[in-house]
């Protein structure tokens, strides 16, 4: 976090009665530089004011996080990025507002409530047994690029009825757009953003000359499904509405899983007294996922937009004005007993790994899921491993995740 | 002996905490991942009072409270 104010670009003077700061969000830096920053802005203040881009403020504690969460009628999901005010993404159910949210979230709960992940259970542990077990003779891999971002790809082209075939391009095309939105590649965003969209245009169109079983078939059953918006009469997804939920649903299913498998994975190579307790005693999967989930937090935080003039917590907010609530400092917050400490037998007091309020993610059953199955797939079939690198590991920011994950372990005769 | 819980479908956003972590024997989902009592007191078995309060305590988003009618009286 730099201290240094040189001639802030935005005007501050409203940031009365909270620290003015300078600190970056989205950078590739050295891994854990982003949590160790939170923890910093945690210790010092609640609410602050950073003057990156445009100016927004910043929550750090837990009840204001979730207050941010909460309070749609305050805070809107118009805009999700603090730093940008004015994206030209728009998706759904996230970018809708209540009331309206309802009528799109409401089509989408059936196929990502814990029955439909309970249904889907064999496929991620089939998918994720296969890619484990090609791993495993290898004796190293890049658990990022080989594993944690393949496997819960290909679990999703089977959710959603698509070909698993194709599941390299879906992976080169996320992580395009993650790249451009975490400023690495800027330039990429806007193409991944359109190839996502073409991919999706192309797959509707199909189903729309040759439907299949709607049960089974969620683009079938989108083509058919219809929202009711501010008391107007019903009527069917409009086309690009129905893109722009297949757009939420790739850009906020798989770099989030992608980034959780690979953290899990590096814990459990960097903590070997851990996953010797987790190889000793399976029941500390469970815990000790909803502990990944919290001490790893992967949204470093969730931007808002202030939907009218407010004095909020002794803040005189403008309508228009950004907020950026620190989803990874809020889970990190002195209300844990000893928060700072992964503890893989935590009590599950709750977390906002998964956000709250009525945007609460729609995946969470399904992460929880495969996180549990990568972790147990993994130790079954590589119980013993390391890191495979003396240089530092690097992370990216605004969506935490490592680049890269070089893992070795022990292969040979008799194994 | 009457233990109630009830949780507010007005603050329930799904997160299954309840349902998965804290009382997995007798609350269960609906078909959205909601969990299926809501708005209603529901009677907390007998010896799982401790998991009724876990799902209070679970609970991201404070949906969730339990009625002790033999601590009233």
């Amino acid at each position: 976090m730099s201290q240094t104010h040189e001639q802030p670009a935005v005007a501050t003077d409203r940031a009365v009665g909270c620290p003015v700061v300078h600190f970056e969000i989205a950078p590739e830096r050295e891994s854990g530089f982003y949590w160790e920053q939170s923890k910093e802005l945690r210790d010092r203040a609640p609410v602050m004011f950073n003057t990156l881009a445009q100016g927004f403020w910043v929550f750090t504690s837990y009840d204001l996080v979730r207050d941010m969460y909460q309070r749609t009628d305050l805070f809107s999901t118009e805009s999700i990025t603090a730093w940008n005010p004015e994206p030209h993404f728009s998706w759904i159910p996230l970018g809708v507002d209540p009331p309206n949210h309802a009528t799109y979230r409401r089509l989408m709960n059936p196929w990502f409530s814990p029955g439909a992940v309970r249904r889907n259970a064999e496929v991620q542990r089939a998918v994720c047994r296969r890619y484990v077990e090609e791993l495993a003779p290898l004796g190293r891999c890049d658990a990022v690029a080989e594993f944690a971002i393949r496997y819960p790809t290909e679990v999703f082209l089977d959710l959603m009825n698509l070909p698993t075939s194709d599941t390299t391009m879906l992976v080169e095309v996320v992580e395009d757009f993650f790249r451009g939105y975490s400023g690495a590649a800027p330039e990429l965003a806007g193409s991944a953003y359109a190839r996502i969209k073409e991919y999706f245009a192309e797959r509707v169109e199909e189903r729309r000359r040759a439907p299949l079983d709607p049960e089974i078939d969620i683009l079938t059953y989108l083509l058919g499904s219809t929202v009711t918006r501010d008391g107007e009469e019903s009527r069917l997804l409009l086309p690009e509405e129905i893109l722009d939920i297949c757009f939420m649903l790739v850009v906020a299913g798989l770099d989030t899983t992608r980034a959780q498998i690979g953290w899990m994975l590096y814990h459990f190579a960097a903590h070997p007294e851990d996953r010797r307790r987790v190889l000793a005693d399976p029941s500390l999967v469970a815990t000790g996922v909803e502990e990944v989930l919290r001490y790893y937090t992967i949204i470093y935080g969730d931007g808002r937009k202030v939907t009218q003039d407010v004095d909020y917590r002794g803040c005189p907010m403008r309508k228009g004005d950004m907020v950026y609530g620190m989803t990874s400092a809020a889970n990190r917050d002195r209300r844990y007993d000893d928060p700072d400490t992964f503890r893989l037998d935590r009590t599950p007091t709750p977390t906002l790994a998964f956000a709250a309020g009525p945007h609460r993610c729609l995946g969470a059953h399904l992460a929880r899921s495969e996180l549990q199955v990568a972790l147990e797939e993994w130790l079954r079939v590589i119980p013993e491993y390391h890191l495979d690198t003396d240089e530092p590991l690097i992370e990216r920011g605004a969506q935490l995740s490592l680049v890269s994950l070089p893992l070795a372990w022990p292969t040979g005769a008799g194994s | 002996m009457s233990v109630r819980l009830h949780v507010a479908s007005d603050r329930c956003t799904g997160h299954g905490r309840c349902y998965t972590l804290a009382a997995p024997d007798w609350l269960e989902p609906d078909d959205e991942g909601y969990v299926s009592v809501r708005d209603a007191e529901v009677e907390v078995p007998e010896g799982a009072e401790q998991q009724a309060h876990d799902a209070v305590a679970f609970c991201p988003e404070n949906a969730i409270s339990v009625l002790d009618r033999t601590a009233a009286r």
